[in-house]
Protein backbone atom coordinates (compact mmCIF):
# COMPACT_ATOMS: atom_id res chain seq x y z
CA UNK A 1 0.00 0.00 0.00
CA UNK A 2 1.47 3.41 -0.75
CA UNK A 3 1.51 5.90 2.06
CA UNK A 4 -2.03 8.20 2.32
CA UNK A 5 -0.34 10.98 1.91
CA UNK A 6 1.19 10.28 -1.77
CA UNK A 7 -2.75 11.50 -3.45
CA UNK A 8 -2.43 10.51 -7.39
CA UNK A 9 -4.08 12.33 -10.04
CA UNK A 10 -6.01 10.38 -12.09
CA UNK A 11 -4.62 10.42 -15.56
CA UNK A 12 -7.31 11.06 -18.07
CA UNK A 13 -6.73 8.15 -20.30
CA UNK A 14 -6.66 5.39 -17.50
CA UNK A 15 -10.24 7.42 -16.57
CA UNK A 16 -11.12 6.44 -19.98
CA UNK A 17 -10.44 3.09 -19.69
CA UNK A 18 -11.65 2.37 -16.51
CA UNK A 19 -15.05 4.46 -17.79
CA UNK A 20 -15.41 1.75 -20.97
CA UNK A 21 -14.94 -1.39 -18.81
CA UNK A 22 -17.70 -0.08 -16.41
CA UNK A 23 -19.81 1.19 -19.12
CA UNK A 24 -19.51 -2.26 -20.74
CA UNK A 25 -20.06 -4.16 -17.82
CA UNK A 26 -23.15 -2.39 -16.47
CA UNK A 27 -24.55 -1.69 -20.08
CA UNK A 28 -24.11 2.21 -19.13
CA UNK A 29 -23.73 5.23 -21.29
CA UNK A 30 -20.43 6.43 -20.38
CA UNK A 31 -21.76 9.62 -20.14
CA UNK A 32 -23.28 8.61 -17.11
CA UNK A 33 -20.09 7.36 -15.70
CA UNK A 34 -18.42 10.56 -13.62
CA UNK A 35 -15.16 10.79 -11.57
CA UNK A 36 -17.32 10.31 -8.38
CA UNK A 37 -19.78 8.33 -8.96
CA UNK A 38 -20.15 5.36 -6.34
CA UNK A 39 -19.99 2.10 -8.37
CA UNK A 40 -22.66 0.63 -6.00
CA UNK A 41 -25.30 3.38 -5.25
CA UNK A 42 -24.64 5.52 -8.22
CA UNK A 43 -24.19 2.80 -10.77
CA UNK A 44 -26.19 0.05 -9.70
CA UNK A 45 -23.33 -2.57 -9.38
CA UNK A 46 -23.10 -5.50 -7.30
CA UNK A 47 -20.29 -7.74 -5.65
CA UNK A 48 -20.22 -9.19 -8.83
CA UNK A 49 -20.28 -6.46 -11.16
CA UNK A 50 -17.13 -5.08 -9.38
CA UNK A 51 -15.13 -8.53 -9.31
CA UNK A 52 -16.13 -8.60 -13.23
CA UNK A 53 -14.97 -5.24 -13.71
CA UNK A 54 -11.71 -5.67 -11.79
CA UNK A 55 -11.05 -8.75 -14.17
CA UNK A 56 -12.18 -6.25 -17.71
CA UNK A 57 -9.73 -4.04 -16.02
CA UNK A 58 -6.72 -6.80 -15.53
CA UNK A 59 -7.48 -7.39 -19.33
CA UNK A 60 -7.73 -4.13 -20.84
CA UNK A 61 -4.68 -2.31 -18.83
CA UNK A 62 -2.89 -5.51 -19.10
CA UNK A 63 -1.94 -4.71 -15.21
CA UNK A 64 -2.68 -7.04 -12.23
CA UNK A 65 -5.01 -5.25 -10.14
CA UNK A 66 -6.18 -8.95 -8.24
CA UNK A 67 -3.79 -8.76 -5.07
CA UNK A 68 -3.83 -5.28 -5.06
CA UNK A 69 -6.31 -3.25 -3.05
CA UNK A 70 -9.35 -4.63 -3.96
CA UNK A 71 -8.48 -8.10 -3.18
CA UNK A 72 -6.70 -6.84 0.39
CA UNK A 73 -10.52 -5.20 1.15
CA UNK A 74 -12.63 -8.14 0.18
CA UNK A 75 -10.35 -10.17 2.24
CA UNK A 76 -10.67 -7.96 5.51
CA UNK A 77 -11.78 -10.15 8.47
CA UNK A 78 -14.77 -7.99 9.91
CA UNK A 79 -14.71 -10.29 12.83
CA UNK A 80 -11.53 -9.39 13.97
CA UNK A 81 -10.62 -6.75 16.74
CA UNK A 82 -7.91 -5.55 14.57
CA UNK A 83 -10.23 -4.68 11.56
CA UNK A 84 -13.70 -3.66 14.13
CA UNK A 85 -14.25 -2.70 16.81
CA UNK A 86 -17.93 -1.56 18.41
CA UNK A 87 -19.15 -2.47 14.67
CA UNK A 88 -16.70 0.57 13.09
CA UNK A 89 -13.88 -0.02 11.22
CA UNK A 90 -10.96 0.36 13.50
CA UNK A 91 -8.29 3.17 12.51
CA UNK A 92 -5.33 1.34 11.13
CA UNK A 93 -7.89 -0.09 8.71
CA UNK A 94 -9.03 3.60 7.72
CA UNK A 95 -5.68 4.74 7.24
CA UNK A 96 -5.03 1.97 4.63
CA UNK A 97 -8.00 2.93 2.70
CA UNK A 98 -7.62 6.61 2.53
CA UNK A 99 -4.76 6.92 0.25
CA UNK A 100 -6.91 5.21 -2.62
CA UNK A 101 -10.81 5.56 -1.48
CA UNK A 102 -11.27 9.36 -2.42
CA UNK A 103 -15.19 9.57 -0.69
CA UNK A 104 -13.53 8.69 2.26
CA UNK A 105 -11.47 11.42 2.68
CA UNK A 106 -14.54 13.45 2.69
CA UNK A 107 -16.40 12.15 5.41
CA UNK A 108 -15.50 14.05 8.90
CA UNK A 109 -16.03 11.02 10.93
CA UNK A 110 -13.56 8.32 10.26
CA UNK A 111 -14.77 6.54 13.41
CA UNK A 112 -17.79 5.40 12.52
CA UNK A 113 -17.24 3.90 8.93
CA UNK A 114 -19.03 0.37 9.20
CA UNK A 115 -18.63 -2.24 6.20
CA UNK A 116 -21.99 -1.34 4.79
CA UNK A 117 -20.23 2.01 4.51
CA UNK A 118 -16.57 1.53 2.82
CA UNK A 119 -18.19 -0.65 0.16
CA UNK A 120 -20.65 1.96 -0.70
CA UNK A 121 -17.82 4.20 -1.19
CA UNK A 122 -15.95 2.75 -3.83
CA UNK A 123 -15.84 5.17 -6.13
CA UNK A 124 -14.99 5.21 -10.45
CA UNK A 125 -11.54 7.35 -8.89
CA UNK A 126 -10.92 4.71 -6.71
CA UNK A 127 -10.98 2.14 -9.54
CA UNK A 128 -8.83 4.89 -11.56
CA UNK A 129 -6.67 4.88 -8.55
CA UNK A 130 -6.32 1.15 -8.39
CA UNK A 131 -5.44 0.35 -11.87
CA UNK A 132 -3.02 3.24 -12.22
CA UNK A 133 -0.78 2.24 -9.57
CA UNK A 134 -1.06 -0.98 -10.78
CA UNK A 135 0.29 0.77 -13.93
CA UNK A 136 3.01 2.53 -12.70
CA UNK A 137 4.08 -0.29 -10.24
CA UNK A 138 3.01 -3.43 -11.11
CA UNK A 139 5.07 -5.55 -8.60
CA UNK A 140 3.70 -3.44 -5.37
CA UNK B 1 -59.18 -14.99 4.08
CA UNK B 2 -56.78 -17.89 5.79
CA UNK B 3 -53.14 -18.24 4.01
CA UNK B 4 -53.89 -21.38 2.41
CA UNK B 5 -57.33 -19.71 1.07
CA UNK B 6 -55.11 -16.75 -0.41
CA UNK B 7 -52.48 -19.40 -1.79
CA UNK B 8 -54.87 -21.38 -4.01
CA UNK B 9 -56.53 -18.00 -4.99
CA UNK B 10 -52.95 -16.71 -6.10
CA UNK B 11 -52.60 -20.58 -7.75
CA UNK B 12 -55.68 -20.01 -10.16
CA UNK B 13 -54.82 -16.81 -10.90
CA UNK B 14 -51.38 -17.62 -12.23
CA UNK B 15 -52.81 -21.06 -13.94
CA UNK B 16 -55.57 -18.48 -15.41
CA UNK B 17 -52.37 -16.26 -16.59
CA UNK B 18 -50.97 -19.41 -17.41
CA UNK B 19 -53.66 -20.52 -19.95
CA UNK B 20 -54.68 -17.09 -20.90
CA UNK B 21 -51.67 -15.74 -22.59
CA UNK B 22 -51.60 -15.10 -26.23
CA UNK B 23 -48.89 -13.76 -28.77
CA UNK B 24 -50.34 -10.69 -29.69
CA UNK B 25 -48.84 -9.25 -33.21
CA UNK B 26 -51.58 -6.84 -33.90
CA UNK B 27 -52.44 -3.17 -31.99
CA UNK B 28 -53.90 -0.37 -31.62
CA UNK B 29 -51.84 2.76 -32.63
CA UNK B 30 -51.73 3.89 -28.86
CA UNK B 31 -48.66 4.21 -27.40
CA UNK B 32 -48.46 2.47 -24.12
CA UNK B 33 -46.74 5.27 -21.67
CA UNK B 34 -43.70 5.02 -19.69
CA UNK B 35 -44.83 4.98 -16.49
CA UNK B 36 -46.87 1.73 -17.96
CA UNK B 37 -43.81 0.24 -19.83
CA UNK B 38 -42.17 0.71 -16.03
CA UNK B 39 -45.18 -0.92 -14.49
CA UNK B 40 -44.56 -3.73 -16.98
CA UNK B 41 -40.43 -4.31 -16.73
CA UNK B 42 -41.08 -4.03 -12.40
CA UNK B 43 -42.91 -6.81 -12.43
CA UNK B 44 -40.25 -8.34 -15.61
CA UNK B 45 -37.08 -8.66 -13.15
CA UNK B 46 -39.16 -9.98 -10.33
CA UNK B 47 -38.03 -13.21 -11.92
CA UNK B 48 -35.31 -15.29 -10.39
CA UNK B 49 -31.55 -15.74 -11.79
CA UNK B 50 -28.47 -17.28 -10.46
CA UNK B 51 -26.70 -15.33 -7.63
CA UNK B 52 -29.76 -12.84 -8.35
CA UNK B 53 -26.99 -11.54 -10.58
CA UNK B 54 -30.33 -9.95 -12.48
CA UNK B 55 -28.57 -10.27 -15.89
CA UNK B 56 -30.80 -8.44 -18.01
CA UNK B 57 -31.15 -4.76 -19.43
CA UNK B 58 -34.52 -3.45 -21.43
CA UNK B 59 -34.02 -1.28 -24.46
CA UNK B 60 -37.41 0.63 -24.93
CA UNK B 61 -38.03 1.83 -28.51
CA UNK B 62 -40.75 4.08 -28.82
CA UNK B 63 -39.17 5.52 -31.83
CA UNK B 64 -40.93 5.10 -34.66
CA UNK B 65 -37.98 5.71 -37.09
CA UNK B 66 -35.48 3.40 -34.69
CA UNK B 67 -37.97 0.80 -35.44
CA UNK B 68 -38.21 1.04 -39.14
CA UNK B 69 -34.61 0.99 -38.86
CA UNK B 70 -34.32 -2.13 -37.32
CA UNK B 71 -36.84 -3.97 -39.99
CA UNK B 72 -34.20 -2.79 -42.06
CA UNK B 73 -31.72 -4.30 -40.78
CA UNK B 74 -33.25 -7.30 -40.35
CA UNK B 75 -34.92 -7.43 -43.73
CA UNK B 76 -31.10 -6.43 -44.97
CA UNK B 77 -30.16 -9.77 -43.45
CA UNK B 78 -32.95 -11.75 -44.67
CA UNK B 79 -32.25 -10.44 -48.51
CA UNK B 80 -28.46 -11.80 -47.65
CA UNK B 81 -29.34 -15.19 -46.35
CA UNK B 82 -31.88 -15.46 -49.57
CA UNK B 83 -28.75 -14.59 -51.92
CA UNK B 84 -27.55 -17.55 -50.11
CA UNK B 85 -29.86 -20.01 -50.08
CA UNK B 86 -30.41 -23.19 -52.30
CA UNK B 87 -33.58 -21.91 -54.85
CA UNK B 88 -35.73 -24.65 -53.28
CA UNK B 89 -35.75 -22.94 -49.85
CA UNK B 90 -36.09 -19.26 -51.11
CA UNK B 91 -39.56 -18.95 -51.45
CA UNK B 92 -40.38 -21.08 -48.19
CA UNK B 93 -37.97 -18.66 -46.09
CA UNK B 94 -38.82 -15.61 -47.55
CA UNK B 95 -42.24 -16.20 -46.56
CA UNK B 96 -41.00 -16.98 -43.32
CA UNK B 97 -38.59 -14.46 -43.12
CA UNK B 98 -41.42 -12.20 -44.06
CA UNK B 99 -42.62 -12.61 -39.57
CA UNK B 100 -39.13 -11.20 -38.81
CA UNK B 101 -39.85 -7.63 -39.32
CA UNK B 102 -43.01 -7.27 -38.30
CA UNK B 103 -42.20 -6.25 -34.70
CA UNK B 104 -41.90 -2.78 -36.65
CA UNK B 105 -45.75 -2.57 -36.81
CA UNK B 106 -46.14 -2.24 -33.43
CA UNK B 107 -45.99 1.38 -31.09
CA UNK B 108 -43.74 -0.24 -29.00
CA UNK B 109 -40.95 -2.59 -29.00
CA UNK B 110 -38.65 -3.61 -25.83
CA UNK B 111 -35.31 -5.14 -27.16
CA UNK B 112 -34.23 -7.44 -23.73
CA UNK B 113 -30.14 -8.07 -23.50
CA UNK B 114 -27.98 -10.56 -21.29
CA UNK B 115 -25.00 -10.39 -20.55
CA UNK B 116 -22.83 -13.71 -18.82
CA UNK B 117 -20.72 -13.41 -15.72
CA UNK B 118 -17.71 -14.59 -16.49
CA UNK B 119 -16.32 -14.34 -13.23
CA UNK B 120 -15.48 -18.11 -13.16
CA UNK B 121 -14.04 -18.44 -16.45
CA UNK B 122 -11.57 -15.76 -14.97
CA UNK B 123 -10.27 -17.55 -13.02
CA UNK B 124 -9.13 -20.69 -14.84
CA UNK B 125 -5.58 -21.73 -15.48
CA UNK B 126 -4.58 -20.96 -19.37
CA UNK B 127 -3.42 -24.99 -19.42
CA UNK B 128 -7.18 -26.18 -19.04
CA UNK B 129 -8.38 -28.02 -22.20
CA UNK B 130 -10.21 -25.95 -24.49
CA UNK B 131 -13.27 -28.52 -23.78
CA UNK B 132 -13.79 -27.70 -19.50
CA UNK B 133 -13.60 -24.42 -20.37
CA UNK B 134 -16.09 -24.26 -22.77
CA UNK B 135 -18.50 -26.13 -20.33
CA UNK B 136 -17.46 -23.31 -17.64
CA UNK B 137 -18.58 -20.28 -20.19
CA UNK B 138 -21.39 -22.50 -21.74
CA UNK B 139 -22.75 -22.62 -18.26
CA UNK B 140 -21.77 -18.39 -17.25
CA UNK B 141 -23.57 -17.87 -20.94
CA UNK B 142 -26.99 -19.76 -20.07
CA UNK B 143 -26.93 -18.49 -16.34
CA UNK B 144 -27.55 -15.35 -17.46
CA UNK B 145 -29.95 -15.99 -20.46
CA UNK B 146 -32.12 -18.35 -18.46
CA UNK B 147 -32.05 -15.52 -15.94
CA UNK B 148 -33.10 -13.17 -18.85
CA UNK B 149 -35.86 -15.74 -20.11
CA UNK B 150 -37.50 -15.91 -17.16
CA UNK B 151 -37.68 -11.81 -17.04
CA UNK B 152 -39.02 -12.23 -20.38
CA UNK B 153 -41.76 -14.73 -19.31
CA UNK B 154 -42.29 -12.47 -16.59
CA UNK B 155 -43.33 -9.51 -18.98
CA UNK B 156 -45.16 -11.41 -21.44
CA UNK B 157 -47.80 -13.09 -18.12
CA UNK B 158 -47.74 -9.62 -16.78
CA UNK B 159 -48.94 -7.90 -19.89
CA UNK B 160 -52.40 -8.68 -19.61
CA UNK B 161 -52.54 -7.28 -16.14
CA UNK B 162 -51.98 -4.28 -17.71
CA UNK B 163 -54.04 -3.99 -20.24
CA UNK B 164 -51.58 -4.78 -23.07
CA UNK B 165 -50.84 -7.58 -25.07
CA UNK B 166 -47.34 -8.73 -25.91
CA UNK B 167 -45.30 -11.23 -28.14
CA UNK B 168 -41.52 -12.26 -27.84
CA UNK B 169 -39.43 -12.63 -31.51
CA UNK B 170 -36.27 -14.16 -31.68
CA UNK B 171 -36.21 -14.27 -35.33
CA UNK B 172 -35.13 -11.07 -36.26
CA UNK B 173 -32.01 -11.97 -34.33
CA UNK B 174 -30.46 -13.10 -37.08
CA UNK B 175 -29.57 -9.46 -37.98
CA UNK B 176 -28.69 -9.32 -33.96
CA UNK B 177 -24.75 -7.84 -34.54
CA UNK B 178 -26.88 -4.54 -36.77
CA UNK B 179 -29.39 -4.31 -34.74
CA UNK B 180 -27.30 -4.15 -30.85
CA UNK B 181 -25.86 -0.65 -31.79
CA UNK B 182 -29.68 0.53 -33.11
CA UNK B 183 -31.12 -0.39 -29.44
CA UNK B 184 -27.63 0.46 -27.45
CA UNK B 185 -27.03 -2.92 -26.55
CA UNK B 186 -22.94 -2.59 -25.59
CA UNK B 187 -20.85 -5.53 -27.31
CA UNK B 188 -20.21 -7.84 -24.33
CA UNK B 189 -24.02 -8.12 -24.21
CA UNK B 190 -26.25 -10.25 -25.89
CA UNK B 191 -29.92 -10.18 -27.22
CA UNK B 192 -32.29 -12.23 -26.18
CA UNK B 193 -35.34 -10.92 -28.07
CA UNK B 194 -37.46 -8.40 -29.17
CA UNK B 195 -41.02 -8.03 -27.50
CA UNK B 196 -43.65 -6.06 -29.85
CA UNK B 197 -45.89 -4.26 -27.00
CA UNK B 198 -49.09 -2.41 -27.66
CA UNK B 199 -52.76 -2.35 -26.62
CA UNK B 200 -54.11 -5.57 -28.41
CA UNK B 201 -56.19 -5.14 -31.59
CA UNK B 202 -56.95 -8.61 -31.98
CA UNK B 203 -57.54 -11.50 -29.61
CA UNK B 204 -55.65 -14.80 -31.16
CA UNK B 205 -57.11 -18.12 -30.81
CA UNK B 206 -55.62 -20.96 -28.57
CA UNK B 207 -52.41 -22.65 -29.90
CA UNK B 208 -52.36 -26.14 -29.36
CA UNK B 209 -50.12 -28.42 -26.89
CA UNK B 210 -48.62 -31.18 -27.51
CA UNK B 211 -49.58 -33.90 -24.80
CA UNK B 212 -47.40 -33.17 -21.59
CA UNK B 213 -46.38 -37.05 -21.50
CA UNK B 214 -44.40 -36.77 -25.15
CA UNK B 215 -42.29 -34.10 -23.06
CA UNK B 216 -41.62 -35.91 -19.97
CA UNK B 217 -38.89 -38.72 -19.87
CA UNK B 218 -39.12 -40.41 -16.06
CA UNK B 219 -35.79 -41.55 -14.25
CA UNK B 220 -37.47 -43.03 -11.27
CA UNK B 221 -34.65 -45.72 -11.08
CA UNK B 222 -31.70 -46.60 -12.81
CA UNK B 223 -31.66 -47.20 -16.44
CA UNK B 224 -28.64 -49.80 -16.49
CA UNK B 225 -31.08 -52.18 -14.70
CA UNK B 226 -34.24 -51.74 -16.03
Amino acid sequence: MTDSSEYLQVKPEVFEAVRACIAESLMLEPGDIAMSSRLIDDLGADSLDFVDIVFQLERDLSVKVRGSEFEWLTRLDFSSPEVMQEGFLTAPVVEQLVSWLPALRELEDHTRISPRALFSLITVEAMCLVAQRRMQSPST
Amino acid sequence: MTDSNASRVAATSLEDALRSRRSVRVFTDQMPTRERIEALLSLAILAPSASNKQPWRFSVVRHRETLERMASAVQERVDFLCANMDSDGIDAFRTYGDYFTRFAQAPCVIAIAFRASPILSHLLTDGLPAHERSLAQTMEHQSACIGASLALQNLLLAAPSLGLGASALTGPLIAADLLKPLVRVTPSWNLLALVSVGYPAETPNVTQRKPVEQSIRWIDGDHEHD
